[in-house]
């Protein structure tokens, strides 16, 4: 048996995806911390999502270009 | 309830297929990718274990995660900051490298498998070295210790385990430490110090730490102190892998201990310089075993249980295992086949079973034979086409009796049968085995086989029944030594004619085997000590140095033909070097 084949878009997609619900609730999870993390929970969202920009840079080739300039 | 674990992306990934409380197939990453410590997503190994069963990824009721990653990635990005500004150079390397795959777990199965995010569930990375040190043994209740490098916060914890007479599970946790105090980390840091790579040369600190003297061990207690209830807190000047991944320790640790170790330098405890290395390697060993001995004591009293299930990395050193079972106070303990993270993917699909599932609990065999098997036709086939010979003899009492012959005249067999195991060690379905009996077999091994260092021991294996009579076994240590997870001393009167597996101390660290779960192996062992009136064999691992264990046939067969191997065994296939058969140089293997 082998797992199916999904192109790189239809992964990349996927990922990104179920990405923003997890990054939501990790962020709600800091932010309702009693720990006194309440001030991680933005440079967390910053970061998580620098991350996902670069997932689609890897996702869709076309728009690496513009997304690499960006840094 | 079919339940797929999985673990990857730092060390040895690996799937686990749990169907109805039972593992069904468990197989690391490396055995089919080929290479070591494979920590990639585990498609390979994902791939068979479904494969096993006759499973689509869709039919499967959960797929289960060994870590929260997201708790991993707090737990990175706080200390990068706490860190700061040391931490700047690092800061982004650290962040490229969280914010790949491996902060997307879910997504990445998802994407892979093909299944909902509401089939995908995660276990905190201690939970799953608890369950898989705890639900893999037959007993009802037991104290749990757990230490390894970091999981995502936790280094260390001590809990409780009980199967209750209507089936349900509980794993308690009492308490952890968090990172950046680690036990692991602590040891992995000597390992860098001593020129060893980290994560892979643990071993080879703790079979140097025997040609040392604990010289060093109030240096050590310099850099960890003890906390109640046998806990302990490490001084962080002396630190730097909790600021940067470019190095384990500070400038301030190398004033303490001296220079340290190049990876590329000889290493003979002979020397001066050699002996220095070999004292810091037994004073950081003494000082681990103290402080585990702490541990375990002081949660021998706090539950009052009998056994302890030990997990993670740290389970892995066998001497430190030994005194815990000498003096913290429990009578039996327990470590797993595979206690690092590889084992969390059964872990990790095991506790989801019975804690988040509460499925009953359901005893299986306790063995390790959970990996791909071997074809013996596999092996008759690539050594016919090179025209080696190949000799098939009738019934497997022949086979016994003809590998008894090879061994009895010092002959090197590669040793394949049936499934192969799951974690780091060999247990007699993917061995190397030879006669334990002179300093020139373990010397040979070595230098034409191994291609290690010189100081490394080779492990005996002996029928359960009869390992008191030739090792110093306390209560609890024959059970300990099924997976070959403790050192004990050799009986003084045995050392002599066992010198191949006696390291310099006097100890081995033995493999105690049960007729039941490795039957053939049982047999051979048994034979082997009609004719030669020891049955004890020396077995190591079949691979060779920087390769993971063979798995197929064709592998062994590969091996065979780099190293000083004589013959492989497979079914009733015996394939022997052809007498001019030219051997590697002996640093062909190494990397």
């Amino acid at each position: 048996m082998t797992l199916k084949k999904r192109g790189r878009i239809h992964r990349g997609l996927i990922v990104i995806g179920s990405a923003i619900p997890s990054i939501g609730g990790f962020a709600r999870g800091l932010w309702a911390s009693e720990g006194g993390k309440k001030w991680l929970a933005p440079l967390v969202v910053f970061l998580c999502v620098t991350g996902l920009v670069l997932v689609l840079a890897a996702t869709v080739e076309a728009l690496a270009p513009f997304i690499y300039t960006i840094f | 309830m079919k339940i797929l674990g999985l673990s990857a992306h730092y060390h040895d990934s690996a799937a686990a297929l749990v169907i109805d409380g039972v593992p069904v197939a468990v197989v690391q990453e490396e055995r089919l990718s080929r290479k070591k410590n494979d920590a990639a997503f585990p498609l390979k190994a994902i791939e068979w274990c479904l494969e096993q069963a006759k499973l689509e990824p869709e039919e499967l009721d959960a797929v289960v995660f060994y870590e929260k990653p997201m708790l991993k990635f707090e737990r990175i990005l706080t200390s990068a900051l706490r860190a700061f500004p040391k931490s700047w150079s690092s800061f982004p390397k650290a962040m490229k490298n969280s914010l790949g795959e491996k902060l997307w777990v879910k997504g990445i199965i998802s994407s892979h498998l093909g299944i909902p995010g509401s089939k995908i569930f995660f276990t905190e990375h201690h939970q799953a070295h608890a369950a898989a040190a705890f639900l893999t043994q037959p007993a009802k209740r037991a104290a749990i210790l757990t230490a390894d490098g970091v999981g995502e916060w936790a280094t260390l914890s001590v809990g409780v385990g009980e199967k209750m007479d209507d089936g349900r599970v509980a794993i308690k946790l009492l308490r952890e430490l968090h990172f950046p105090h680690s036990l692991g980390m602590l040891y992995s840091t000597f390992t860098a110090f001593l020129g060893f790579e980290v994560n892979e040369g643990e071993y080879k600190v703790m079979g140097l730490a025997s040609y040392g003297k604990p010289e060093y061990v109030d240096q050590v207690r310099q850099v960890i102190s003890p906390e109640k209830n046998g806990a302990f807190s490490l001084h962080l000047d002396f630190f730097d892998f909790h600021t940067t991944a470019k190095r384990s320790y500070s400038e301030k640790f190398v004033q303490l201990f001296g220079k340290p170790r190049a990876p590329h330098e000889p290493l003979d405890p002979t020397t001066p310089e050699g002996a220095r290395y070999a004292n810091v390697a037994a004073s950081v060993q003494r000082v681990l075993e103290d402080t585990l001995v702490e541990i375990t004591k002081s949660l021998h009293e706090e539950t009052g249980e009998s056994v302890l299930c030990f997990g993670g990395g740290v389970a892995l050193n066998g001497v430190a295992n030994g005194r815990i079972l000498r003096e913290s106070g429990f009578s039996e303990m327990y470590v797993p086949c595979s206690p690092g993270d590889a084992g969390c993917a059964l872990g990790a699909a095991l506790y989801a079973d019975r804690i988040f599932f509460k499925n009953p609990h359901v005893d299986f065999p306790d063995h390790p034979y959970w990996g791909p098997s071997v074809d013996p036709e596999e092996l008759a086939a690539v050594a016919s086409e090179d025209g080696l010979p190949i000799e098939t003899v009738a019934s497997d009492d022949a086979l016994l009796d003809r590998t008894v012959d090879l061994l009895a005249s010092d002959k090197i067999v590669g040793w394949m049968d049936g499934p192969c195991e799951l974690g780091p060690r060999a247990l007699g379905n993917r061995s190397i085995l030879a006669a334990p009996h002179t300093v020139a077999m373990k010397d040979r091994l070595n230098k034409e086989i191994k291609y290690r260092e010189e100081f490394r021991p080779f492990a005996p294996a002996v029928p359960i029944e009869v390992a008191g009579e030739y090792f110093e076994l306390p209560p609890g240590g024959a059970r300990l030594g099924a997976f070959m997870s403790g050192v004990f001393p050799v009986k003084p009167e045995w050392r002599d004619k066992l010198a191949a597996i006696t390291h310099v101390d006097g100890t081995a660290r033995v493999q105690t085997v049960e007729r039941d779960k490795a039957p053939k192996f049982y047999a051979l062992l048994e034979k082997y000590g009609k004719k030669t009136g020891i049955p004890i064999l020396l077995n190591t691992s079949f691979n060779l140095a920087g390769e993971p264990i063979v798995t197929r046939a064709v592998e062994g067969y590969s091996t065979l033909r780099r190293c000083g191997i004589d013959v492989v065994i497979a079914g009733r296939y015996i394939v022997s070097k052809k007498p001019s058969h030219a051997v590697m140089p002996t640093d062909g293997g190494t990397s």
